[in-house]
């Protein structure tokens, strides 16, 4: 069989790390391989997103109760009902998400074979 | 006893406590019982928070190999060349 004439080579880790703690002086962030500027941005987006949907939901079920209903600080929550109904909608909007989802890739999967028929 | 055993254990005995608290089995003070009956979707919000939280902060301190990427992404095309070159489809 005739070597095809090329090799996979994903950049030797070893290599990688070498470089990276070697150059301590030079700054070390500069050299070691970072996610890319997007990724950053969207990683953080997304803790940020989470930080504030858990303050928030701490304060409403957690915090609320002990409060002074007279406060105004009431006027920023809606009634607690709400605090096991949006989260109970958001579940089932999502698991009706993942089902279409999966139908409409069955579909798809189904339209193929036919077609290769 | 087995993961599944306890699995099933804890979340029933934690349950049964807060079914019990929530329908009055102690004689709470009315804040405490407002705090208590939304718990189990508490615990659910603020797991989804947590593994969201996760997912974001390893996407963000993830380590790219650009050139690396870069090199692999090149050796693909050369490959597929090759191949298509042989007779193979794709």
């Amino acid at each position: 069989m005739v070597s095809l004439g090329w090799d996979v080579g994903v950049g030797d880790p070893r290599s990688v790390l070498e470089t990276g703690l070697g150059q301590s002086e030079a700054g070390l962030l500069s050299r070691r391989p970072m996610a890319t500027g997007t990724d950053q941005v969207v990683g953080l987006g997304l803790v940020a997103v989470s930080l504030i949907i858990f303050t928030y939901y701490t304060a409403w079920v957690i915090l609320l109760p002990f409060i002074d209903s007279q406060h105004v600080i009431h006027k920023y929550f809606l009634p607690r009902a709400y605090a096991v109904a949006i989260p109970l909608a958001a579940g089932l909007l999502l698991l009706l998400f993942v089902g279409l989802f999966i139908t409409y890739v069955m579909l798809k999967n189904q339209k193929v074979t036919k077609k290769a028929q | 006893m087995t993961k599944l055993a306890q699995w099933l254990w804890a979340p029933a005995l934690l349950g049964s406590a807060w079914a019990a608290l929530t329908l009055g089995a102690l004689d709470l003070p009315s804040s405490c019982r407002e705090g208590l009956w939304p718990l189990p979707t508490y615990l659910l919000v603020s797991n989804g928070c947590f593994a969201l939280a996760t997912v974001g902060y390893c996407v963000a301190t993830f380590h790219d190999c650009e050139d690396a990427a870069r090199e692999l992404q090149s050796q693909i095309q050369e490959a597929r060349a090759d191949l298509s070159r042989r007779g193979m489809r794709f």
